[in-house]
């Protein structure tokens, strides 16, 4: 009887190890897969059936970053670090001190303004773009670096106060209490209390860095061959140059890579910031 | 003095840490959406130098052009489909990390992969691995079931093109629901499901009776982050249909891309815009007033 519950017991697990590992292998299957064709001869990424053991060759990625001139890939790969850079300072300054202020201190409509934070999040982009192109346009923003950041501000924006209200709310309010007993202004208390945030504020950091590095959509309508990003540039070598397979996996991986690098520092957070502070674990 | 600077700051502090935050708002967010109201009232081509105003053509227009009444199809058709297969095998894969598990963390960190990767290689390694000649997929598929003549060729077959699309995005999303499951699951005390074991309970009756209705709150979330998600879905659609075959894969954000940006008529682009809006405006309603808005905190 008891060795009977016992086999059952381990057959039970050896089942949810097996179906884990295969969950697991057709998750990262297509990035494994980009990695080896990124990594393949020009012929050997046509090969039927398919190569599963090859001579590793970086022909792909120095063909890719080897040029450096104006509309070389390399120069789109920039863009991208310098808009995902600024756009993450530019949303950090702005918004911590708001979200430390929703947080801790007195404003009339906290709730609402809160609440309202929140929806711009879930605001669809086809929305957003038409009117900000118009506007745009106008003052000449277009394919420039200031325009695209303060496009990304719309979603980095509410994300940056809303994480940052959520961590502020979580730094024991006694802390601050005392450090304006001791003399400390309120601005002195908020300077006192950022060092304690700060995991929450790498975190968030890092997730902006992550979503602006990703985005797409934007980028697509809003930039032109001075600020063109990564992600956009990639699609240009579709058309260009007929299908360059070995080409267009290794600026993929090298698009992929430090967002993968990234998330394994944020990991903890990452939930949390992807359901904007629903779900913590 | 700090009598002074401790009353001001009191009364005017907070307002002047958050007015930066309000003055972007209403210049990336309020004013263009009450521009995007405006706009959409007239019939403006980029092309064109007059624009007349015809009241509320682009709306009608909106339901009238089949073209765009499919776009509205088809989106709804991915959020539904999609959505529900995520929640299903996601709690699936939620319940397998739930149990004891040596790895978990390893798992876990794997599992994560596909969803910070940016959606443009996700649509290109996609389209790599599913080409009907040289793709992997289609070679591994070979073994069990022989090819019809020209090779699998998911994204162009009309029959097969919106349904690779939505396998696509349950590849990428159902981990990301796997997880605030997990985290929902491993948040539970053990109490409630002892005293039901206690009382006699089956496995099964725990998780229908006790297990889900407490998860109720972290499903929803889950539900609703990715449903708005795949109503605003574009990347994977630009990038291995391009709406096409024909306009079987277009989404409300594709079609109202095309109009906008292809076409030049960003009247009638506001007008999707702003419906596309409304959609999600009132999905996030119903599922926030499920939730209470204290769930997000």
């Amino acid at each position: 009887m008891l060795i009977q519950y016992k086999t059952r017991r381990r057959i039970k697990s050896i089942a949810i190890y097996l179906v884990l590992v295969i969950v697991v292998i057709i998750a990262i299957f297509p990035f494994y897969w980009l990695v080896s064709m990124s990594l393949k001869t020009r012929a050997d990424t046509f090969m039927m059936p398919p190569k599963w053991i090859f001579h590793p060759t970086f022909s792909n990625y120095w063909e890719v970053f080897s040029h450096t001139t104006k509309g070389s890939f390399s120069e789109f790969y920039k863009n991208s670090v310098v808009i995902g850079f600024s756009t993450m300072l530019v949303a950090l300054i702005i918004g911590v001190p708001a979200g430390y202020s929703l947080a801790r201190l007195k404003l009339p409509g906290k709730k609402d303004l809160s609440f309202l934070v929140l929806t711009m999040r879930m605001a669809p982009p086809i929305g957003v773009i038409i009117p900000l192109f118009l506007m745009m346009q106008r003052f000449g923003l277009i394919d420039t670096y200031p325009g695209l950041i303060l496009i990304y501000l719309t979603f980095n924006l509410p994300f940056v106060v809303w994480m940052m209200r959520g961590f502020f709310k979580e730094i024991p309010i006694e802390l601050e209490e005392a450090a304006m007993l001791d003399g400390c202004s309120r601005l002195g208390a908020f300077r006192f209390i950022l060092p304690l945030v700060s995991p929450g504020l790498m975190a968030t950091a890092i997730m902006c860095l992550i979503f602006t590095w990703n985005e797409f959509f934007y980028a697509l309508i809003m930039t032109g061959k001075n600020t063109k990003t990564a992600p956009v540039a990639i699609t240009s070598f579709m058309r260009h140059m007929g299908i360059e397979w070995g080409h267009m996996t290794a600026a993929g991986f090298s698009i992929v890579i430090p967002v993968i690098v990234f998330t394994l520092l944020v990991q903890k957070n990452l939930v949390r910031g992807l359901t904007m502070g629903a779900v913590k674990k | 003095m700090p009598k002074f600077s401790y009353s001001w700051e009191k009364k005017y502090l907070g307002f002047l840490l958050i007015l930066p935050v309000l003055l972007i708002f209403v210049i990336i967010a309020i004013y263009p959406f009450l521009f995007s109201i405006y706009i959409s009232l007239f019939d403006w081509w980029l092309i064109r130098p007059q624009k007349p105003f015809v009241g509320f053509e682009n709306f009608v227009r909106f339901v009238t052009d089949q073209k765009t009444l499919r776009s509205l199809v088809n989106t709804l058709a991915l959020a539904g489909t999609v959505v529900s297969a995520q929640f299903g095998i996601g709690l699936g894969i939620a319940l397998a990390l739930n149990y004891k598990l040596r790895f978990r963390g390893l798992f876990v960190s794997m599992l994560i992969v596909p969803m910070v990767m940016a959606p443009v290689i996700i649509g290109i390694i996609w389209k790599v691995m599913l080409n009907d000649v040289y793709g992997v997929l289609n070679y591994l598929l070979s073994f069990v079931w022989t090819p019809p003549t020209g090779g699998y060729q998911w994204l162009t077959n009309p029959r097969t093109a919106l349904a690779t699309v939505m396998i696509v995005d349950v590849w990428q999303w159902t981990p990301f629901m796997a997880l605030i499951l997990l985290a929902g699951l491993m948040s539970l005390s053990k109490e409630h499901s002892e005293a039901a074991k206690i009382d006699g309970a089956s496995e099964l009756q725990i998780f229908l009776h006790v297990t889900l209705p407490l998860l109720k709150p972290v499903i929803l979330v889950g539900l609703l982050i990715r449903t708005i998600d795949v109503l605003k879905i574009f990347d994977k659609v630009y990038i291995m249909t391009q709406g096409g075959p024909g306009i079987l894969t277009q989404t409300i954000t594709f079609r109202g891309f095309m109009i906008a940006f292809r076409f030049l008529r960003v009247s009638y682009g506001a007008a999707i815009g702003l419906i596309l809006n409304i959609i999600i405006i009132v999905v996030a309603q119903v599922f926030i007033k499920l939730l209470g808005r204290e769930a997000f905190q």
